[in-house]
């Protein structure tokens, strides 16, 4: 445990020293910030438009939920965001080891694969939860500025799913890492990767029967859905799990080959 | 028991046969010099050792424990210092020592104290606060040594550990590397001859991925000679000198040197030449001043043994076409 929590510190400190985390930051935040203005300009103009609508023709309102016209829409555009984000966030993680020769220091440390596997995993889940997290501000501005307030419960559970997807694509992104010694290719491969797993449910709409049923089960965007909406189905979780387990298992498989295949 | 043992050690990259069979052994507190051209298998040899690769072949035991089998055990007990070293560019020069304390398990109160010594034997006290990306070569090179003595293991592995540092750091580290022999095992990489000669108890050159000598500069030395020669000052007459030594058993050739009195002998090594050049002296009333055996320096050596492989392998390379 003291050795994970030595690497855990090292790849923590090196990621909030580094000014292109700060870039990282600023422009994660600035994208969603841009996703939520006009998540909320369109909710403010469907409201306009449906009290117009009850002055004209005298008609009730129609229920203008702010977590359905809101929050829901935003937490999916987060999940494009985190697309985008989980690869720059463990691009370095490993192919810098390998670029830079550094892996040699590791290799040759009394440690094992698995303890530097968790260091790395764990210390890239807390940056990507700090990071995430720091989108809960939009969801405060929108409780204060909603006359009728909003449900907190979804949006706690759309946080854990949100959590639970970056446990599950985090190991995608470093085994993918660890397979090149190039940063820009394993971004680029794990970014291509995690679009296959957020859109490969689309296809389960042309299949049929349990070609399309495994299809759907594969697909990121259905399990995240369900947490969005303040659902926590136990298979779901079952998923990300499996994902994140299987992206674990191949890392430190793919570390392991470093010692008979070599690193450069 | 011996520190490290290379028994028919065999590397593979492809076809390419990096190490072929190589055995050597090191004793407890031996400084151990490995010495080859570049691309011989030194650094893939200390590269096995730290268990950093696997070998293809043969086996291989550090302090007891098997390169393979037991390469967690290995690698608490070693210290290895990269030809060139990759540290942590972001990391400064004693938080990276600490950070890599911290991996090699040594205990919060002894790592205050490793850091304080290797911060001074390394010299390194200067850049201290530094990041490592600013430093220059030679510093980076005495943190790396900082970093190989940090947990005190019983075997050093140093690949070429003076290269790019300037004379009077050169001078100092192999001093220091010399003051941990005895007390560590090191198995040192270089190319430099002289620095050898000076740091080692025993050498293994190594060309093409085998071991063509092994054994104290002297062995290697004597190994090598079939002739031996001898650098004689008489009083006698140079030109009866010159003749009368010509005549004794196994004297190959006489030549005289800038003074007329000082003569270089060459001969064969099977003879015992020197107890006749004594005797004829005294049968001639020559007074010997002087008389040195001239010894084959180490480059010497080396550039033979390396120039008898090459044409061996040539040799046989041909014998294959034809």
């Amino acid at each position: 445990m003291k050795i994970i929590r030595c690497i855990f510190r090292k790849e923590f400190l090196h990621f909030f020293t580094s000014p292109a985390t700060y870039v990282i930051l600023a422009v994660f935040l600035g994208i969603s910030g841009f996703f939520f203005h006009n998540i909320a300009s369109y909710f403010a103009l469907q409201c306009s438009q449906a009290a117009d609508y009850q002055l004209v023709y005298n008609v009730p309102l129609p229920p203008m939920s702010v977590n359905l016209w809101i929050i829901r829409p935003f937490f999916s555009s987060l999940v494009t965001l985190v697309i985008f984000l989980i690869p720059i966030i463990t691009m370095h993680n490993y192919a810098a080891e390998r670029s830079k020769g550094t892996a040699e220091l590791l290799l040759t440390s009394p440690i094992t694969t698995s303890q530097i596997v968790w260091a790395k995993f764990l210390s890239s889940l807390v940056i990507y939860s700090i990071l995430v997290a720091a989108t809960i501000s939009f969801h405060i501005i929108t409780a204060c500025y909603s006359s009728a307030g909003i449900d907190w419960a979804p949006v706690f559970t759309g946080y854990i799913g949100l959590f639970m997807l970056g446990m599950a694509t985090i190991p995608i992104g470093q085994f993918i890492s660890s397979m090149t010694s190039n940063q820009v290719i394993a971004a680029f491969l794990s970014f291509a990767f995690l679009l296959f797993l957020w859109i490969v449910d689309w296809s389960a709409l042309f299949a049929e029967g349990m070609v399309s049923d495994i299809i759907g089960y594969i697909g990121i965007a259905r399990h995240f859905e369900n947490f969005a909406r303040g659902i926590i189905d136990i298979s779901d979780i079952v998923y990300f799990i499996s994902i994140g387990t299987i992206g674990m298992f191949l890392t430190h498989q793919s570390v392991e080959s470093w010692r008979w295949r070599g690193t450069t | 028991m011996k520190a490290v043992v290379v028994d028919r050690l065999k590397k593979f990259f492809g076809h390419f046969a990096a190490l072929n069979g190589i055995t050597f052994s090191a004793a407890r507190g031996e400084i151990l010099g490995l010495l080859g051209p570049n691309g011989a298998g030194k650094t893939t040899t200390m590269r096995i050792l730290t268990t950093f690769l696997p070998p293809s072949g043969g086996q291989a035991q550090v302090a007891g424990f098997d390169v393979v089998k037991q390469s967690m055990e290995v690698r608490k007990r070693i210290g290895y210092m990269q030809e060139n070293p990759t540290l942590y560019e972001d990391m400064r020069v004693g938080k990276f020592l600490r950070f890599m304390g911290e991996l090699k398990r040594i205990s919060s109160k002894k790592l205050s104290k490793r850091l304080e010594f290797v911060r001074d034997a390394a010299k390194i006290e200067d850049v201290w606060e530094k990041y490592i990306t600013q430093l220059s070569k030679g510093y980076r090179q005495r943190v790396s040594l900082a970093l190989a003595i940090l947990a005190d293991p019983p075997v050093l592995i140093l690949d070429e550990p003076t290269i790019g540092l300037d004379p009077k750091q050169i001078r100092y580290i192999r001093e220091l590397i010399k003051s941990m022999g005895g007390n560590h095992t090191v198995i040192v990489s270089t190319h430099i001859l002289p620095e050898a000669e000076m740091l080692c108890d025993r050498l293994a050159i190594i060309n093409k991925g085998k071991i063509i000598a092994l054994g104290t500069a002297k062995e290697l030395s004597s190994k090598i000679r079939k002739v031996n020669a001898v650098r004689v000052e008489l009083s006698g007459q140079p030109d009866e000198v010159e003749k009368e030594l010509l005549q004794l058993d196994g004297v190959i050739g006489v030549i005289q040197q800038e003074r007329n009195e000082v003569f270089l002998i060459e001969f064969e090594t099977k003879f015992n030449t020197l107890e006749q050049i004594s005797k004829i002296a005294a049968k001639r009333n020559w007074v010997i001043l002087e008389l040195s055996p001239i010894e084959a320096s180490l480059e010497e050596v080396f550039l033979e043994l390396v120039a008898d492989e090459t044409t061996k392998s040539l040799a046989d390379t041909e014998t294959i076409e034809e």
